[in-house]
């Protein structure tokens, strides 16, 4: 009997994912072409909530700053947070909170209210990291983007369809002598996700809902953390880089085409985003 | 060389309680309760090499698979062992059965409601759905478990098993232990009230539990992978129904092509006798129920469970060509089997009677569908596939329909006519990228006793198909002289094979001599290759040509 209730706890359920996350040996790592013009990246990480009624008109201007011509230097993560976010029985069943990273990055960054963004997490008026008013976004964003790089950040996917692993390869090149503390962090996001927005701009949508709102550059989850892990303590010569490697199963519940991967060097100091680069999952 | 020590072991256990027993009850009481039984068996080949047929040289000329158990009894106590001898095995045995050992023993005491057996040991739990040690030594399978075993009935009625140990393979033992637990309730037996009532009931339920290291750098794999099972019995008067359903948790593995969609099997059995007649339903659903203690071995090699098969099995060569093998990664079947024997002095029953019976069976895949809209079917890594428990796969993997007419017309001659339709899904059975093979066999086994020492039996089959290797003739004629001599001639001719150049005979002569206890057989011919199954286990058995030796003797 005895061995009978132990034989009975003798079994061991695997959750998904279920492939180890941490072991790279099966990513080979890709060649990574030269970086012949190095340009800074700016990246945007927007605080919002599907029942945020200010929050369609932040996501507007997001687009605006996206479609001009130093677009393609701007990435966007947007983080579906606080009470807002929670999703609930209904038309606003949807849960896009990126687990619990979207939280204590709302917690950390002393967020008041939604919609907030951040640029390259840099206190352009001194003081404060993440701004409301989405008007002003786009004029601090190309005031972000006239600096100069200090690194280069390559990015290279490869993914398996069959099996949902990807690996995302990452190469870091300093384009000048390194003396600070730097955290490199990457995060998965996916556009295209229909679903009901509250609103009250009507120049951007209906009010107060929008039933078939295009939630863009979503973010879904991390892949070390949502603080990332430490690239380098101290200093570092000119022309050193750095690869890494990483490896993630992607949630069946996530359209692998829509998907791509965000990575980001920041000061842990400061906090302040010194390159960012993103890449389509294929 | 370990197994020389487990037989050293073996026969200290029996001297030191011989030697026990000995000074309690004295050396004459000892002996005079000593009882040893056993039985041997020898089969060797010399192999021709015979280009036609595909039998390839075989180097060492002659092959041979050999065997003796041994059991020694004394009341309460027995032990035995089994000795086996493959210099090398036979073609069509796995050839990691090499060498001589002792691969198989036991020691046993039964008192006082307990039954321990340490070493060896066979038995399953219900229909073996998730537990079944078993060995044929024909089909080459033994999954025999070598730990310890222990029964207990602590009231009439109620049986409580646990087995713990590891899964014989081959001359060593497989990297995974296997912990189980089986009760079982009759509960007519238990009450007394219930004794005598027609209404007859039982449950029984299981537990086993496997355990693997596991260091994969890739998969995150379950080191400990559990299966239960609950099952009853229901029976009245003439009818019994017993159902089992039997759960695995997730169990990625060499067989399933390490998916982590955890398993289930279903199996429905109802019966109806009366003299006279006998009706048979049954349905199976499997869904990844490869259970093994190696999550990397495939084939038959270390199966911890048994999936039944429903399928019609038969003795008769050509229908047998096509015989299913079951399909624990998922399959859907039933059977409906009826006998009926018509009385003697009746129309239809004449003077002896007259037996007729009808048999279907057969098996689907189950449904399956992707787990998402872009992860293929049993991708690695993932749940695998989806799976509704009521709905059936498209695909057929077996079908036979088998109607049979016995009748025995007079003292002298008694006829059994045969007729089989098969259709054989090639592709899923054997692997083989063919398309389905449907077969009609017509057969005829008519034997004539001249007088009662001598008795000719003959075999006339036919399989008629446009598939596979084309059609089949089969003769076969049998003289016995009664106990003791036995001679046969027979010919299977693939004179429909759609290669002209593999019309082949497939001649065989054989005698036999039976004495005593003992049967001696030589035989010389062809064998046609093809898959040998038992219950649904299979292996495949090569084409051969050659002199055939066997030896076979019980005491």
């Amino acid at each position: 009997m005895l061995s009978g209730v132990f034989i009975f706890f003798s079994c061991d359920k695997v959750d998904p994912p279920y492939m180890n996350e941490t072991d790279v040996s099966d990513c080979p790592v890709p060649g990574f072409p030269d970086v012949t013009n190095p340009q800074k990246t700016l990246l945007i990480e927007e605080f919002t909530a599907h029942k945020c009624i200010y929050c369609p008109t932040g996501s507007y201007y997001l687009n605006q700053i996206k479609s001009q011509p130093y677009g393609n230097k701007v990435i966007v993560l947007s983080i579906h947070a606080s009470g807002l976010a929670d999703p609930e029985a209904g038309n606003y069943n949807l849960d896009l909170r990126p687990d619990t990273h979207g939280e204590e990055l709302y917690t950390y960054f002393a967020i008041p209210s939604e919609p907030r963004a951040s640029f390259n997490r840099e206190k352009l008026d001194g003081t404060t990291v993440f701004y409301s008013s989405p008007a002003t976004w786009q004029a601090k964003a190309e005031q972000v983007l006239t600096e100069s790089p200090v690194m280069t950040l390559q990015l290279i996917n490869n993914y398996d369809s069959a099996t949902r692993k990807l690996c995302a390869h990452v190469k870091v090149k300093f384009l000048t002598a390194n003396s600070q503390n730097l955290k490199m962090a990457l995060f998965i996001a996916e556009d295209r996700i229909i679903g009901y927005q509250m609103n009250n701009n009507t120049s951007v949508g209906p009010t107060p809902d929008i039933p078939d709102y295009v939630f863009m550059d979503v973010m879904r989850d991390e892949f070390v953390g949502t603080f990332g892990e430490t690239l380098v303590s101290g200093n570092v010569a000119q022309d050193s880089s750095i690869i890494r490697s990483y490896k993630k199963i992607l949630d069946p519940a996530w359209n692998a085409k829509h998907c791509k991967i965000a990575a980001y060097v920041y000061d842990t100091d400061t906090d302040e985003v010194l390159q960012a680069v993103e890449e389509k999952v294929y | 060389m370990k197994n020389r020590y487990s037989f050293l072991i073996i026969v200290l256990i029996v001297g030191i309680l011989g030697s026990i027993e000995c000074r309690a009850q004295g050396v004459e009481n000892f002996f005079k309760n000593s009882q040893i039984s056993g039985n041997f068996q020898f089969d060797g080949m010399y192999y021709n090499h015979d280009s036609v047929i595909g039998a390839p040289e075989v180097p060492e000329k002659v092959l041979m698979n050999a065997f003796a158990n041994i059991n020694y009894n004394n009341g309460p106590f027995s032990a035995g062992l089994r000795f086996e001898n493959y210099l090398h095995a036979l073609q069509g045995f796995d050839p990691r059965y090499k060498g001589i050992g002792i691969p198989y023993r036991f020691a046993s005491f039964e008192k006082c409601k307990f039954g321990i057996t340490v070493g060896n040991s066979y038995d399953q739990f219900g229909s073996g759905l998730i537990y079944r040690a078993w060995q044929d030594a024909n089909l080459g399978y033994d999954n025999s478990l070598d730990g310890i075993h222990v029964r207990v009935t602590p009231v009439t009625g109620l049986t409580i098993k646990g087995i713990w140990g590891q899964q014989r393979f081959y001359f060593d033992k497989g990297p995974g232990i296997v912990r189980g637990g089986d009760a079982e309730i009759n509960f007519n037996d238990l009450f007394t009230r219930l004794h005598e009532k027609p209404f007859r009931f039982g449950i029984g339920g299981s537990f086993v539990s496997k355990y693997q290291d596991a260091a994969d750098p890739v998969y995150k794999l379950p080191k400990n992978v559990a299966a239960y099972s609950g099952r009853g019995t229901i029976s009245y008067k003439n009818f019994m129904i017993n159902g089992e359903y039997a759960h695995k948790i997730n169990d990625p593995s060499a067989m399933n092509n390490r998916i982590y969609k955890p398993g289930n099997a279903t199996l429905l059995q109802l019966t109806y006798t009366r003299k006279g007649l006998g009706m048979y339903l049954a349905a199976i659903r499997t869904d990844n129920m490869s259970y093994k203690s190696d999550r990397d071995a495939d084939g038959n090699d270390l199966n911890i469970n048994y999936i039944p098969s429903l399928a019609k099995q038969t003795t008769y060569c050509l229908p047998a060509v096509y015989t299913y093998a079951t399909q624990p990664n998922g399959e859907f079947g039933f059977q409906a089997q009826g006998i009926y024997t018509f009385k003697r002095k009746t129309k239809l029953g004449g003077k002896y009677g007259t037996t007729i019976s009808l048999a279907y069976s057969r098996y689907n895949a189950i449904d399956k569908e992707k787990i998402d809209a872009v992860t293929p079917l049993d991708s690695t890594g993932t749940l695998g596939y989806k799976s509704d428990f009521f709905s059936m796969g498209k695909e057929v993997y077996y079908e036979n329909l088998n109607f049979e007419f016995s009748k025995k017309f007079s003292k002298t001659f008694k006829l059994i006519v045969d007729y089989f339709y098969i259709l054989y899904n090639s592709k899923i059975i054997e692997g083989h990228d063919v398309s389905d093979i449907y077969s009609h066999t017509l057969l005829a086994d008519m034997t004539f006793n001249i007088n009662e020492k001598h008795s000719i039996r003959s075999e006339i089959q036919h399989m008629y198909t446009k598939q596979g290797e084309g059609s089949w003739a089969f003769g076969l004629v049998e003289y016995t002289i009664a106990p003791r001599w036995y001679f046969s001639v027979s010919d299977q001719y693939n004179y429909g094979n759609p290669d002209s150049g593999k019309r082949i005979h497939y001649y065989n002569i054989a005698a036999s001599y039976v004495f005593c206890s003992s049967r001696v057989s030589l035989s010389y011919g062809r064998q046609r290759a093809g898959i040998m199954c038992v219950g649904g286990v299979c292996r495949y058995v090569p084409a051969a040509n050659g002199l055939t030796l066997s030896i076979s003797t019980s005491f």
